[in-house]
This record gives C-alpha cells, sequence and structure tokens, in this order.
C-alpha cells in the first residue's frame, strides 16, 4: 500500500479526528489552567513552554508536511464545533468575511507580533493566557453565529501563514473531475448523514484553494458516495509551479512574511534599535515605526521589481505582482524555521520536559536545556536559510517558464533573482548582527537570563538610553562583581551569589533574594547603622561586608551604575509600597541549632557542589574560608541564613526543613572566614 | 425552543467573557508568587504630605532632613538654604508661585544629568545642589545628615512609582523672548526686587542673597540665563509672580552680569 492510500484509508475511518481532537482539547484546557494558575516564572511554566517553545516550532514545519492538519484537532476549532452543536444560529458567512477575511487575519497577525515585542507574550503567562482565552471566545461567537468553522477560515490570525505555508507543502487533496461532473449529491460540501461537510467551505472539485486550506478532517473521503477523492504527496513548493489563478492578497502576504521574519531578528535580538527611530522618544511608538517600516520594505521592493517587468512585458502590474510574490515563500518558510524551529525548539527543547518532571514531582535537572550546542545550531540556520534562498530562486525560474515565451523569461527572471540577492544578505545581516551591550549570561540555562516578567522587572536592556549604559554596567557588576569591580571585591563571590539572577527573581523559591523594589524600600531603619540607611550606604555594607571588599566612592562609576540598575529594575513600584516578596518568612519551631547535625547534611545535601571543604566549585560559591563572606555579612548570621537556605538550597530543588537549615547554618557559620574590620 | 437555545448562548458568552475579564482585572496588579499579593499600579498623584507623617523608626531622619531643607544656615552657616528654591522644602506643586517642587523628585533619580554626559543618583544630585548652588562643601555620605535628606527625599516621593514622569517637577516650560536687556533689567530690579533682596543684592533676613560673596556660585543652574527668568517668571515677587517676559529676561541678565563666587569643583 503506498501512503497516499494509506492516508485516504485513515481519512476515511470513522474515529479520524476525533481520536485525536479530544485529547488535544483536554490537554489545551489543562495547558490554559497551568498559564493561568501555574507558576508566573516564565521558563518554570508548562503552559509557556509547550506553547511557544514546542507547538509554536513545530507549527511551521507541519504546514509543510502534512498541511493544515493542526487546523482539524485544533482545540480552538473544537471549541466552534462544540458551540455550534450546541447553540448554533449556522447565519451564512458575511460577504465582507469572504472578501477582505485574508487582509483582516494579516493585520490580527502582524498584531500580535507587534504585541509580542511591546509585551512579551511569550514570557508572560497572564499575556499568554488571556491570548488564548481571547481566541477561544472568538471561536465561541463564530460557532454560536455563523456555520461551519467560519472563524478558523476567515479570520484566524493563524490562517495567513498557514495559507502560504501548505499551499507549498507536500499534500495535496484531489477530486477526479471526470467523477465529479457526474455528481448530484455533492456529500462532500454538503455532508452525510453521520458526518458534516467541509467545515472550511471548500469543494474538492475545485481545486484552487484545496490546499492552502484543507483540514485533512476526512469529512469529503466519508461522504463522497463515488470514492473519488485521492491524496496526492508531492514535492515541497511543487503546489507553486503552475499556478492558474495566483491571488494578489497571497503574494502580498508573502512579501510581508519577509518583513515578519526580518522584524523578528531584530527586535528579538536587539530591540535598542527601534530606540528613537525616526527620533520618536516612545519606545512603543518607535518599535512600531520601526515594524511598519520593516514589513513595508519587502512589499515595496516586491511592487517595484513588478512594476519594472510589468513595463517590459506590457501587462498589468498587479498582475506581475499576483504572480511573482509567491517565489518569496520558501525564503520566508527558511526564516520561520530558523528562527522559531531552530531557535526556540533547539535551544529551549529540554524545557518543557524539565517542567513535566517538575510538576509530576521528580527532581528539577540542572542542565542545559538545549538539545544541540548553539554552533551546531547556527550552522543549521545558515544552512537552512540559503536552501530556501535557493528554493525561493528556482520558484521564481519555474514562475517566469510557465508564464513567458523565449526572452521574456530571463527578463521577467532576472529582476526577481536581483531581488532576492538583496534580501538574502539582509537576513544573514540581522540574523547574525550582535546587540551592541550583551548582557551576560548568569546561569547555564540559555532561557535563565530572561526576567519573569509577570511580577514584573523590566528587561536591563530595555532602560531609555540616557541611563542604559548604567543600568548595563551594574548587570555586569552584579553578575560578576569581582571581574566588573575587582577593586572593590575581596572574594570570589558576586552580588548574584545571593541575589540569583542579579536580583531580578522575586523571593519564590530558588529565586535567592530578590532586589527588585529595593529601590522603592530604601532608605530604611538599620540596626548596623541605627539609623535610616540609604541604598548607597546598603551596597556599599554589601561590598565591605558580603564581599568582604571596600566601600565604593559615592560618586564612582560603579556605584552609580549599580544604584541606577537597581532602580532600573524597580521601575513603577511606588515608592515606601509594601513589596511583598522583599520579605523572607521564616517558621519558628523552637529547634536548637546543631552543627554536629549540620555537619552530616552538608557531606548529604551541600558537599557535591560546594565541596566538602567548603570552598566551593566552578558553579558554586565558597561559603567558608578566605574566599567567602566576611563575619560581618548578614549571612553569617542565622537568622539571615536560615531563611536563604530554606528557599533556596540544593539549587533548583530546595528540600531543606526549617531545622536542617537552622542545623545548616549552625555548622557553616561555625567555620574559619575573613574578618569584619570595621566590626565594633 | 428557540427561546431555549437562545439563552443557552447568552450563558456562554457570559461565561467566557468572565473567564476573560478576570485575568484582564488581574492585569492591572501585579502578583507576588504566591497570587496573593498585589501591587497596584500607582500613577503619580500629588496630594499634600506632612513629614511628621513618617514611620517612627526613620521619623527623626525625615524630620531632621526636614529642618535641614527649610533652614540649611542653621546647619551649615551660610546665607542660602534649600529652601529658597524649593520653596516650603520641596512640598509644594511647582508651577506659579510654588518654586521647584521636590515630591517625586526621588522617583525620577538615577538620570542623565544635562550639564554633565553621566548618569547621577539623588545623593550626587544632593552634592551637586551643595557645592554648586549652596557654595556649601556637602557632608559626607554615611553622615546623619547625608542620610536625613535623602530619607526626606524618598518619604516624601512615598507612592509615588519609580520612573513614572512627574509632571509637576522642574519649572514649568516657557520660550522667553531671546533679548534681554540687563540696563533694563537694573530698572526691573530697583522697582520689584530691591526691596526685599537688597539694593546690593545681598537680600535680608528673609531672603536670599542673590550676588557678591554669600550667594550661588556660577555653576549654579541658576547661573543660567533660560531656568533663572523662568524662575523668576513663575515665583517672583515670591506669592505673587507678576512679571512680563521680557521684565524676567531683562533682570535674570542684570543679576547674571553681578560677581558671584567661582565655583572651584568638588
Amino acid at each position: 500500500m503506498n501512503i497516499s492510500q494509506f492516508i485516504k484509508n485513515i481519512l476515511s475511518r470513522k474515529w479520524y479526528p476525533a481520536v485525536l481532537r479530544w485529547p488535544t482539547a483536554l490537554f489545551f484546557v489543562f495547558l490554559v489552567y497551568v498559564l493561568l494558575y501555574g507558576r508566573t516564572e516564565a521558563r518554570y511554566n508548562l503552559g509557556l513552554s509547550m506553547t511557544w517553545f514546542l507547538w509554536w516550532s513545530i507549527l511551521p514545519l507541519m504546514f509543510l508536511v502534512v498541511g493544515r492538519f493542526w487546523c482539524s484537532i485544533c482545540p480552538f476549532a473544537m471549541v466552534n464545533d462544540l458551540v455550534q452543536r450546541l447553540v448554533g444560529n449556522n447565519l451564512p458567512v458575511p460577504m465582507f468575511l469572504k472578501r477582505y477575511g485574508a487582509w483582516i487575519t494579516y493585520l490580527l497577525f502582524i498584531s500580535l507580533i507587534y504585541t509580542e515585542f511591546i509585551l512579551g507574550i511569550v514570557l508572560s503567562t497572564q499575556i499568554s493566557a488571556i491570548l488564548m482565552l481571547t481566541l477561544a471566545t472568538f471561536a465561541v461567537i463564530s460557532g454560536a453565529f455563523y456555520t461551519r468553522r467560519t472563524w478558523c477560515r476567515y479570520l484566524c490570525p493563524l490562517g495567513g501563514m498557514a495559507t502560504i505555508f501548505s499551499k507549498a507543502g507536500m499534500i495535496e487533496l484531489k477530486a477526479q473531475p471526470s467523477i465529479c461532473a457526474k455528481c448530484k449529491s455533492m456529500g462532500c460540501y454538503k455532508g452525510g448523514e453521520n458526518t458534516p461537510g467541509c467545515p472550511v467551505f471548500l469543494v474538492p472539485r475545485i481545486s484552487e484553494n484545496q490546499p492552502a486550506n484543507c483540514t485533512y478532517c476526512g469529512n469529503c473521503v466519508k461522504n463522497c458516495p463515488n470514492d473519488s477523492i485521492s491524496i496526492e504527496i508531492r514535492p515541497p513548493t511543487r503546489g507553486l509551479w503552475f499556478l492558474q489563478k495566483p491571488k494578489l492578497e497571497e503574494s502580498f502576504l508573502a512579501a510581508l512574511f519577509i518583513g515578519v521574519g526580518l522584524s523578528l531578528s531584530i527586535m528579538l535580538r536587539s530591540q535598542h534599535w527601534a530606540e528613537g527611530f525616526l527620533g520618536i522618544k516612545n519606545l512603543n511608538l518607535s518599535i512600531a515605526a520601526l515594524y511598519v517600516s520593516v514589513l513595508a520594505a519587502p512589499v515595496l521592493l516586491l511592487y517595484a521589481v513588478s512594476r519594472f517587468v510589468s513595463y517590459r512585458t506590457e501587462e498589468p502590474v498587479s498582475i506581475v505582482f499576483a504572480r511573482f510574490g509567491y517565489f518569496l515563500i520558501p525564503l520566508a518558510f527558511a526564516n520561520q524555521l530558523a528562527v522559531a524551529t531552530f531557535h526556540e525548539l533547539l535551544v529551549n527543547g529540554k524545557l518543557s520536559l524539565y517542567n513535566i518532571m517538575e510538576m509530576i514531582g521528580l527532581h528539577r535537572p540542572q542542565s542545559a536545556t538545549a538539545l544541540v550546542s548553539m554552533e551546531i545550531i547556527k550552522v543549521f540556520q545558515i544552512l537552512v536559510l540559503l536552501a530556501g534562498a535557493t528554493m525561493s530562486g528556482f520558484l521564481a525560474h519555474r514562475i517566469a517558464k510557465s508564464n513567458y515565451k523565449g526572452k521574456q523569461v530571463t527578463g521577467a527572471f532576472i529582476p526577481f533573482l536581483l531581488l532576492l540577492i538583496f534580501i538574502v544578505p539582509c537576513y544573514f545581516y540581522f540574523y547574525f548582527a550582535e546587540p551592541e551591550h550583551k548582557p551576560t549570561e548568569h546561569l547555564q540555562s540559555p532561557v535563565a537570563a530572561m526576567p519573569s516578567l509577570s511580577f514584573l522587572p523590566p528587561k536591563p536592556e530595555n532602560a531609555p538610553t540616557g541611563i542604559r549604559e548604567y543600568v548595563l554596567a551594574g548587570l555586569n557588576i552584579m553578575a560578576e562583581t569581582s571581574r566588573y569591580a575587582p577593586a572593590f571585591t575581596g572574594n570570589a563571590l558576586s552580588c548574584t551569589s545571593c541575589h540569583f539572577n542579579s536580583g531580578m527573581e522575586s523571593n519564590r523559591k530558588e529565586g535567592g533574594i530578590s532586589l527588585v523594589g529595593v529601590a522603592a524600600v530604601y532608605p530604611k531603619y538599620t540596626k548596623r547603622h541605627d539609623f535610616s540607611t540609604d541604598l548607597v550606604t546598603r551596597i556599599n555594607d554589601c561590598f565591605k561586608r558580603s564581599l568582604n571588599g571596600k566601600a565604593l566612592p559615592v560618586e564612582s562609576k560603579e556605584m552609580v551604575s549599580i544604584v541606577t540598575y537597581l532602580t532600573w529594575i524597580s521601575k513603577d513600584i511606588p515608592i515606601y509600597a509594601d513589596v511583598p516578596w522583599l520579605s523572607a518568612k521564616f517558621p519558628d519551631t523552637g529547634h536548637k541549632p546543631d552543627p554536629l547535625a549540620g555537619r552530616l547534611l552538608f557531606g548529604q545535601k551541600c558537599a557535591a557542589c560546594h565541596h566538602m571543604d567548603g570552598l566551593g566549585t566552578k558553579g558554586a560559591p565558597p561559603v567558608w574560608g578566605q574566599g567567602s563572606y566576611n563575619d560581618g555579612a548578614g549571612m553569617s548570621r542565622l537568622d539571615r541564613c536560615a531563611p536563604f537556605l530554606l528557599s533556596n538550597m540544593p539549587l533548583d530543588y530546595p528540600d531543606l526543613s526549617p531545622d536542617q537549615a537552622l542545623d545548616l547554618c549552625a555548622f557553616i557559620n561555625g567555620k574559619p572566614r575573613p574578618t569584619f574590620m570595621e566590626k565594633i | 425552543m428557540n427561546l431555549i437555545r437562545n439563552c443557552m448562548l447568552a450563558i456562554i458568552l457570559a461565561i467566557v467573557f468572565a473567564i476573560i475579564v478576570l485575568p484582564y482585572y488581574g492585569g492591572l496588579c501585579a502578583f507576588a508568587d504566591d497570587g496573593t499579593t498585589v501591587v497596584p499600579r500607582y500613577m503619580p498623584v500629588y496630594r499634600d504630605i506632612n513629614p511628621n507623617d513618617a514611620p517612627e523608626n526613620i521619623h527623626n531622619a525625615v524630620m531632621s532632613g526636614y529642618d535641614i531643607l527649610i533652614n540649611t544656615p542653621g546647619y551649615f552657616g551660610g546665607k542660602l538654604s534649600c529652601g529658597n528654591c524649593h520653596f516650603l522644602g520641596g512640598l509644594t506643586k511647582g508651577g506659579k508661585d510654588g518654586g521647584i517642587s521636590l515630591l517625586g523628585a526621588a522617583a525620577t533619580y538615577p538620570r542623565g544629568s544635562a550639564g554633565e554626559a553621566k548618569v547621577i543618583d539623588l545623593q550626587t544630585a544632593v552634592r551637586n545642589c551643595f557645592s554648586k548652588s549652596l557654595n556649601i562643601s556637602p557632608p559626607p555620605p554615611q553622615s546623619r545628615q547625608m542620610q536625613s535628606i535623602i530619607a526626606y527625599l524618598h518619604w516624601i516621593s512615598h507612592d509615588i512609582p519609580i520612573y513614572s514622569k512627574v509632571p509637576w517637577l522642574g519649572l514649568p516650560p516657557v520660550s522667553l523672548p531671546q533679548n534681554p536687556d540687563a540696563q533694563n533689567g537694573g530698572k526691573v530690579y530697583s522697582t520689584h526686587c530691591a526691596k526685599c533682596h537688597a539694593k546690593d543684592g545681598s537680600g535680608n533676613k528673609a531672603t536670599p542673597p542673590l550676588w557678591g560673596q554669600n550667594s550661588y556660585t556660577n555653576a549654579s543652574p541658576f547661573n543660567n540665563q533660560n531656568i533663572f527668568s523662568a524662575f523668576v517668571l513663575f515665583n517672583m515677587p515670591k506669592g505673587n509672580a507678576k512679571l512680563s517676559q521680557q521684565q524676567a529676561q531683562n533682570v535674570s541678565s542684570f543679576i547674571m552680569s553681578q560677581s558671584r563666587p567661582f565655583w572651584v569643583g568638588k
């Protein structure tokens, strides 16, 4: 049995696609629940990692290989169908949707990407949940009022991408015109006794819209009394070679997608290019301006080239534009693959696995989340982009050959080839350009550098131009104190040793001691000074005690940088607000700390990273000895040390009891360490 | 049948609407980890602040900071006081007759400074005020006096979100005529200013010296034509600002032409 026969067999089964739809829908409900009520830190939320790092990465590949198969098991379509069955009014599709639906789809899609740029959907559980639920609402409305899957066919924001990628895809559903010509039942469209008709308004006999919109739900196969329908497997892009009726909106979308790809590379890598674009001071507006220009550029270029060609072939420019726009699809696809699949999937591939492991109560592994090394990913990306570019060139030639004769073929082909040769280097340039200020990588995991947006410190690199240099310098000092402030640091510790992720975590388990909001709570009374103490003085206390170093001069660049960084990550928090995540809770069990028990525990729980002699290893700081904090540091006090251990140690799966934390602290702080010189 | 169907439709829509609205409502707040605690996103709002309301453990610092601002000579000698520019210790709302407000200023530092190509934090800004405007060497960073000033400035900014735009800070924007006439300014001075600031600009008990040995240095922002004119325009004569834009330009040009201490750096 060959493959197409096999697929057709599956499509004709009664249990297909329900057997796939129901689990998907249930899993979707679960993911939304996790998004709403799970952990708010991006990298620990299964909903986020599954949605954006798995599903979104695989999606373009799915369009290419199995067309819009996803749409037949999509949970939103499921919502649509269920509501329709219960309360559907089955109104016909409004005319304007048929006419302009595609354009609305594109608009929704580019606004989604813009939302991602300014709000960071991918990193925010809340916004992602809102997005999911909004889409579900639209599906409900569509199901309640309109017939079939109006939302899916005409409005779903993914529709655009799905259309052009599936059109170039490897699968096609065909009906034999000779058989269909005699058919009077039209079961494929109208539906039969047990199975409804085509959900996306297609008649298989009219093949023009077929590959772009068919969801391979199998309804037509089940309903066809004459067995006229067959599945065809074809090489990728084959579907674009001999288009009878090229569509202007699809060509437009292909060009638009080139711009989307470029803008993804630009914004996700270095948003500061947007800063002050066209002299606009408002960051969101300048991002919008840059975004719109990047989107418009390829469309305008394509238009210009089409115009040029249309002079020579003496055709209307719209026809040339519509005809040749398709040749950009392979390049757009390759870029989507390079950005989404390789970047997100390969870099964060294991994240979902880790999150599931954590959810079912296993130890969360500490190793990196990437599936393969970064170098290999880069090589992949280059190869994919080059392959896409080659396909595009080939396709342009194909299109020219099937529409023109003789000399005109080269005359039409060459200008588009030049356009391609102009676009591809742009891709590479933006793709591999490094941001001017590269934030330091703090932990092994590539996503660890991303702050969690839900509770909400702004990204350091998003600081406004006037202070950004200082914010980033401050971040560097926080992350690698002995490297960036060597003159003032007396040991091997960094700020981030206690304030994980440079203080940008909330005070959750494994978050270290949060610094988000400190700029709002200082000056405050401290016992050390028996007076109100401002942030500058407090920072110097850290340097003199925890880092066993020297005080930074008040107006030094280092000090101002640290203060600026801390103030920036406290942005929007009202001064002297009660910042809940800054207070540590520790239950009072009345336990008498026992250093001997602590010693035993240290061997069991801590020595693997901090070494039995307490001098630390590469990834873990020394906890006693000359390289550690001195005896004036907060950490050398039981009441500071124990809460820290309780919620953070062992790193990534803290499981100490309060009593154990006390025992350990008693043991660790009983060990020799530097003396604080100013101690009275 | 139709009735039942439409009722069900309404119910479904209501449920979905509720599901959507709830997270939106939550979106106005920032959740902490336990999902319970909420920090509302405030807008900066001006309101009367009484330093005496400061919480107990920083109360003495805030009060002595306040005292330093309104009675600077009492602590450091000299004739100038922070309150000369920052009326009522900066507790005003700025604008006409309001001086230069400090309420919320703490939320806007560290920031790029106009004069220097670097970022300065609040303490540096205060130190600049001391050395450039008050012509006094600033108290050491960890001294109680400095800590008190910083505590006071933060306290009077309480509830102002960090790095929000505080509209009443600074002088209101104004585009002044650019042809100051110092000679005419002398006349304006003797008509409107000399009564309080004395003919020789040396001030009296309640008013600061405008030039001469006891006045601000040449590096003070007040030795800048536009800034000083704007200040005069909106605030002088005190409590009843009534000079025209041209008069303000003229008189500040006159005052700037007088001699004053030279700033020798920090």
